[in-house]
């Protein structure tokens, strides 16, 4: 009787086993569901996905709009202030604003005249001007 | 003339008594059981083993009429639980007595997944009647290959079937 019983334990045991038919785990790949797989005794997606869920793609219309001019220099004592950087142009050839011409001093040399605008595609580049005040007329930037 | 006659007359007559040859008469037996056991393999947690899936199956066992202890046999299997999956067997057989052989052959399943591999086993009939009888068959089996194998790993089988065979 003692050795049936064990016998019967020992039968019952692997049919009893979390892992036996029915139970969560897996041991083959045919245990799981057709689009996962078995993985170290679990059933995982053959392919899962990103953590983020993915990136989103780039936009493919670019900003167009123009770069602004820069802002003038102020005019010092007896100098005339520099011009402002122009801004870069954006796309779709809108050329930017040259940069304004610095105020000269009534007594100062011209400031330096402000960098053009880089030329959006098609487009051209903006001028720069300047015109000291008071002073000789300088010549314009690119 | 004479001796013509004689030649004759015996050729004759051992042409006469000449009875047709026989021909090696194919034996063949059916089966259909249920099997289920012990199912073991490592899936990269370890040596698991639960219980295999409950499977029917059935075939037949060829042997000829002059070597009926030498057979061959062929079966089909499905699991049917879980995912149910599709295999066969073929094996060769040795009948060391009337009612008891042993065998070893090649196995596998072919869907959903593969799996391929080879085992022995050995084959208690209980015979009711001339033609039909009861089949006990203890088998170990291992499959290392194919697409089913857990952590590409063995599969390990410890099986025992049983049911019916009967001369067909």
């Amino acid at each position: 009787m003692k050795r049936w019983s064990i016998l019967l334990l020992a039968v019952a045991m692997p049919l009893s086993s979390p892992l036996a038919c029915g139970g969560d785990g897996c041991l083959r790949n045919s245990d799981c569901a057709a689009d996962k797989t078995c993985s170290s005794g679990e059933c995982v997606l053959k392919s899962p996905p990103a953590p983020n869920g993915g990136e989103g793609g780039e936009d493919s219309t670019p900003v167009a709009t123009s770069g602004s001019g820069g802002n003038s220099g102020s005019g010092g004592g007896a100098a005339a202030g520099s011009a402002g950087v122009a801004g870069s142009a954006g796309t779709a050839g809108a050329s930017s604003n040259a940069g304004s011409a610095g105020t000269g001093n009534s007594a100062g040399e011209g400031g330096a005249a402000g960098d053009g605008g880089m030329s959006g595609a098609g487009g051209q580049g903006g001028v720069g001007i300047i015109i000291g005040l008071g002073g000789e007329v300088s010549s314009g930037g690119v | 003339m004479r001796l013509w006659l004689a030649v004759a007359c015996s050729v004759l007559g051992t042409v006469a008594m000449t009875r047709e040859a026989q021909a090696e008469e194919l034996l063949m037996d059916g089966n259909f059981g249920l099997g289920t056991g012990l199912e073991g393999g490592d899936p990269g947690t370890g040596l698991e083993w639960r219980r295999a899936r409950f499977r029917v199956l059935g075939g037949i066992d060829l042997r000829s009429d002059e070597g009926p202890a030498d057979a061959l046999g062929f079966r089909a299997f499905v699991e049917v639980e879980k995912r149910a999956s599709v295999g066969a067997e073929m094996r060769y057989e040795r009948w060391m007595a009337r009612n008891f052989g042993v065998w070893a052959g090649l196995t596998g399943t072919i869907a959903p997944e593969t799996l391929f591999g080879g085992g022995f086993g050995c084959t208690a009939i209980i015979p009711f009647g001339k033609k039909v009888g009861l089949f006990i068959e203890p088998s170990f089996q291992a499959l290392p290959l194919g697409s089913d194998t857990p952590g590409d790993g063995v599969l390990i089988w410890g099986l025992v079937s049983a049911g019916v065979r009967f001369g067909l």
